[in-house]
């Protein structure tokens, strides 16, 4: 999980709007009136309720089946029994939007960092969806096709709605994590290019791909078994939703654990005595930084956190520890020879031999490797980031980090990728304390 | 039907399979996990089932095997496979009796056919892509549970008998052995036969447009759970007569395992039902398998990434072992004979798991120790072997942060405790050392003394077990040390008889002659050790800290087990000593 975890930062421009579009909402609501209020709070307590449990699935991307399910639900409501939903799209934003602050402070409560971000992508998702469903289609096409019991074309459209919804609201996720507040973990946020973009709605897909058809199908579902069932038809809905939630939550969780692990085996060589204490950690945070700069991909950027860990596992075979630790300071051949027997015992697993291509590339210097293959950004941004590490240490001096900038600076194009040297440069200058 | 034909439809299974999102099912991952740390319920029934199946063939192998069936371990017959023949009997017989009782009465002009056609074709796209083993086990058997449940509410009876049926008859599809066919037939009779039973007894309506909606759920959900509980008992009890878990383990992998699943999901069958009787026909057949594609797609995820999380550990711990060249794969091993001894103490699936990566991780600290000092031959000062004994702290303090392993930190921390209270590092007794690391203390002796080291060689089964045995009450807990004979005798029974790292006299793999003299222990060696003999004490568990002082008393090892064994003083008298039926290799 690449930093799902930001902090409060600067509000940007896109939050000042969701904030702004759900108090409009909210006014005009109590200027109007609630219609259907149980309805309100029933849907609403369901979405709460999902928000509290959504889980962080891999890549930093957020996962809340229950609480989507019902947002769709509520969203697409024609008829509750046998009387017409007449609630308007204030309504369901201020709803929608209630329903998640309270999800999101149960969250908050339970010790997860709260994601502004998040909030805002939900109401924007709802008010944009409410606006052109409930204001303009639900009064024009719906209702004649329920009394024509056209119900192809009707399923048709409900679909098709949700789907929409869904899209807009993974395209805003890929905005917001863009343009969203830096946080501590993060010291670089990425920079919004349409490269950028493509890349992340790419990858929300491929994870939406397999969340989503679900989410829209029962969220389609509740709407229409709402007609003779009313609000029975919840209760309904989720039962199975639970079910892919418990799944999504299981793989989120093993997840988790498999990335603890691998952190707390990243300890081994400093126990050791091999490497400097924190020495992974750090060069782990430094390597993901640039790695977010550089605009890597998700997955890329899994395989590097885990390669910017483990890479001084080779150290292991040595039968005396270098001295501090340091790499960086040993004969070229040694160090090279350290890091393939590191990738060996990684690519040993069978599952990380990205992880395992990414510490053997690292192993070189950057005019070597050019010479021979297109070189590997990931590997490289490993190279400059240990030997970064291995000058400073822990030490916050910013004099001294300053110097070993320039000090890498020197190698640009021979030892270091001098796109890498340059984003190091950034990333040291923004993360000045 | 021509060969192109069943290619044609080997292609269309597998291409259904793709869509339904079961491509990468949790069959090939697990292939990773094959070893110590596999352990989820269906992995399980996976274990007991070929065993069903090839029952006969099995014990056939066990009675012929000359590896063991003369020595001192008997050869136990598995008395497995009779007994789950018998449940798989008695299932199929009431299945028989389940449809005679409900099928011939079918008012069949009053049915509505076109229900009973897609109940019937959903339920066989799901019997045709479900992950065996056993369905009733599968993430596909929770849509099983919801398309039986619309056939209770939507057809009569026996109708709802035979949708299950039909579909679970294309399972002749799957190349499944015989007796597993019939047990998945027999499952998928009764529970509708039951479900509906239970239904039309509670007076369920078969209408569900006019109805009120409140009251018809006791009866809908009386069906749901007869629907879910009748294959996972009938499972729970095929397993419990496979003779591998006890029926409270049974009984509690039941209620944490499919069953809440198979429930929870089951009320889709009941949404599938108003939606059908509201005109929304594909909608209705959506709803019954549209989620697990999600669900197949999560769970293979969350199996693939606890493979490659099993898989990282095992790599790990092989690169501590290289700082230690004898001891290659012993943690794996210990893994796997600990697992086998907490099967005998019948320990939930959850703890074993736990339990095994304690026994994977149980050595780790050695990488605090410098490696001049694991490799080291000879005698070590009182200096070296401190820091050796050491290495217990250091490995919790490796795997501290890895919340889920809990329980491990104090085996982890424990494994060197003694029974008597003179182990190390608290000097714990009896009861008051943990269960995991009294179980992972006799699975590292065990596998110590079963495979090479760098000042002897391996010695067979029987010789480890009779010093244990030797040893239990002082050093390891007798109940454990039994737990481990037993296991050992069933090994041999289920013809894998244990063969440590493949160079113990007899294990089979190799000449016998060969793999005893290739690590030759110079005689001066022991001497140096300060013994004539090699024994416990100075094997592996030696450098593991009952660290031997100069003057050749061992300062830890408390003689207890310091038994002389002229047998591996000189290579060649092993190989003369071996007991006769052992100079074969098996």
């Amino acid at each position: 999980m690449t930093g799902p975890h930001r902090t409060v930062g600067p509000p940007t421009l896109l939050s000042c709007v969701a904030g702004a579009v759900a108090l409009a909402a909210a006014v005009e609501l109590a200027r109007g009136g609630v219609v259907q209020a149980w309805a309100a709070v029933v849907f609403g307590l369901v979405i709460a309720l999902g928000e509290a449990v959504r889980v962080a699935l891999p890549g930093g991307r957020d996962s809340a089946p229950i609480a989507e399910t019902a947002t769709l639900g509520y969203l697409l409501c024609f008829k509750l029994g046998h009387v017409a939903a007449t609630y308007p799209a204030v309504e369901v934003v201020t709803v929608v939007a209630a329903a998640t602050l309270v999800g999101i402070s149960i969250q908050a409560y339970a010790g997860r960092p709260p994601q502004p971000g998040y909030l805002a992508r939900r109401v924007l998702t709802a008010a944009l969806a409410a606006v052109a469903y409930r204001g303009w289609l639900l009064n024009r096409t719906v209702p004649s096709l329920a009394h024509h019991h056209q119900v192809a074309l009707l399923t048709l459209v409900l679909s098709a709605v949700a789907l929409v919804t869904m899209i807009v609201s993974h395209l805003l996720g890929v905005l917001l994590a863009l343009l969203g507040p830096a946080g501590l973990e993060e010291p670089v946020r990425g920079r919004l290019t349409w490269h950028a973009v493509g890349e992340g709605l790419l990858g929300e897909c491929r994870t939406a791909d397999r969340v989503c058809p679900t989410v829209v199908l029962f969220g389609t579902a509740t709407a229409l078994a709402a007609m003779p069932l009313a609000l029975w038809a919840l209760p309904l809905v989720m039962a199975p939703v639970l079910v892919v939630q418990r799944s999504l939550h299981r793989y989120a969780a093993i997840s988790a654990t498999y990335q603890q692990t691998i952190r707390a085996l990243s300890q081994v060589t400093d126990l050791a005595g091999y490497t400097a204490p924190g020495h992974a950690r750090r060069v782990c945070h430094l390597a993901l930084a640039i790695g977010r700069d550089l605009a890597l991909p998700g997955g890329e950027l899994l395989d590097l956190e885990y390669a910017a860990l483990l890479h001084d596992i080779g150290q292991l075979s040595l039968t005396d520890p270098i001295p501090g630790g340091a790499t960086v300071q040993i004969e070229p051949e040694r160090a090279a020879s350290v890091a393939m027997l590191g990738a060996d015992v990684v690519r040993q697993t069978g599952v990380l031999s990205r992880v395992a291509d990414i510490l053997e590339s690292q192993a070189h210097p950057y005019a070597a490797a050019t010479a021979r293959e297109p070189v590997h950004l990931a590997g490289s941004i490993l190279r400059a980031a240990n030997a970064f590490d291995d000058m400073v240490g822990s030490a916050l001096d910013p004099d001294r980090r300053l110097a070993a900038v320039r000090r890498i600076r020197l190698g640009t194009g021979v030892e270091y990728d001098p796109r890498v040297v340059e984003s190091l440069a950034r990333v040291v200058k923004a993360a000045r304390p | 039907m021509t060969v192109l034909d069943w290619r044609a439809r080997r292609a269309g299974i597998a291409g259904l399979s793709r869509w339904m999102g079961l491509s990468n099912a949790p069959t090939s991952a697990f292939t990773v996990d094959s070893g110590a740390v596999s352990t989820c319920t269906a992995e399980r029934v996976r274990m007991i089932l070929p065993r069903v199946d090839s029952g006969a063939v099995s014990s056939l192998d066990a009675a012929s095997d000359t590896a063991y069936s003369g020595s001192v371990i008997p050869a136990v017959r598995v008395r497995m496979p009779a007994r789950a023949r018998n449940v798989v009997t008695a299932a199929a017989l009431t299945a028989v009796a389940a449809a005679a009782a409900s099928v011939p009465g079918t008012p069949w002009h009053h049915v509505p056919l076109l229900v009973f056609g897609v109940l019937a074709a959903l339920q066989a796209i799901i019997v045709v892509t479900a992950d065996l083993p056993l369905l009733s086990e599968s993430q596909s058997a929770s849509a099983s549970v919801a398309i039986l449940l619309t056939a209770v509410i939507l057809l009569p009876p026996g109708a709802a008998v035979a949708v299950g049926a039909v579909g679970a008859l294309f399972l002749v599809f799957r190349r499944v052995p015989t007796a597993r066919l019939v047990f998945v037939i027999a499952c998928s009779v009764i529970a509708p036969a039951a479900g509906s039973a239970v239904y039309q007894a509670l007076h369920g309506s078969r209408t569900l447009v006019t109805m009120d909606f409140p009251r018809a759920l006791p009866p809908i959900g009386a069906a749901t759970l007869a629907l879910a509980a009748v294959p996972a008992l009938m499972t729970a009890a095929l397993s419990v007569a496979g003779g591998v878990v006890g029926w409270k383990s049974a009984l509690c992998d039941l209620l944490r395992g499919s069953f809440p699943r198979n429930l929870a999901y089951g009320f889709v069958g009941l949404l599938s039902a108003v939606l059908w009787d509201n005109r929304y026909p594909v909608m209705s057949a959506l709803v019954l398998i549209g989620p697990l594609r999600t669900t197949h797609w999560a769970v293979a995820q969350y199996i693939g990434q606890r493979a490659a999380h099993d898989a990282t550990i095992r790599a790990l711990v092989q690169a501590v072992e290289i700082k230690d060249l004898y001891t290659r794969g012993h943690s794996e091993r210990v893994a796997k004979v600990s697992e086998l001894i907490a099967r005998r103490l019948a320990l939930s699936e959850d703890r074993i798991a736990i339990l095994c990566y304690a026994a994977i991780l149980h050595d780790v600290g050695k990488l605090g120790v410098p490696t001049r000092l694991l490799r080291k031959t000879g005698p070590l000062d009182a200096e070296e072997a401190a820091a050796i004994r050491l290495h217990p702290v250091r490995g919790v303090d490796a795997v501290r942060d890895i919340a889920f392993l809990n329980e491990a930190y104090a085996a982890i921390l424990h494994h060197h405790e003694r029974m008597d209270g003179l182990g190390y590092p608290s000097g714990l007794a009896g009861e008051r050392i943990p269960k995991f690391a009294r179980i992972i203390a006799v699975a590292d002796a065990f596998d110590s003394m079963t495979s090479t080291r760098s000042y002897r060689a391996a010695r067979p089964v029987e010789e480890a077990l009779d010093e244990l045995r030797l040893c239990a009450g002082t050093q390891f807990d007798p109940t454990i040390v039994n737990a481990l004979e037993v296991a050992m005798r069933e090994a041999v029974a289920r013809g894998e008889p244990w063969t440590g790292d493949g160079t113990m006299p007899g294990s089979g793999s190799g000449s016998v002659l060969g793999t005893v003299l290739v690590p030759v222990p110079e005689a001066g060696e022991y001497a140096r050790d300060g013994y004539g003999c090699d024994n416990y004490s100075c094997d592996g568990y030696g450098r593991d800290g009952y660290g031997r002082d100069d003057d050749g008393r061992d300062s830890y090892g408390r003689d207890d087990y310091d038994h002389d064994d002229p047998a591996f003083t000189v290579p060649s008298r092993a190989v003369v000593s071996l007991p006769a039926d052992r100079q074969t290799p098996g």
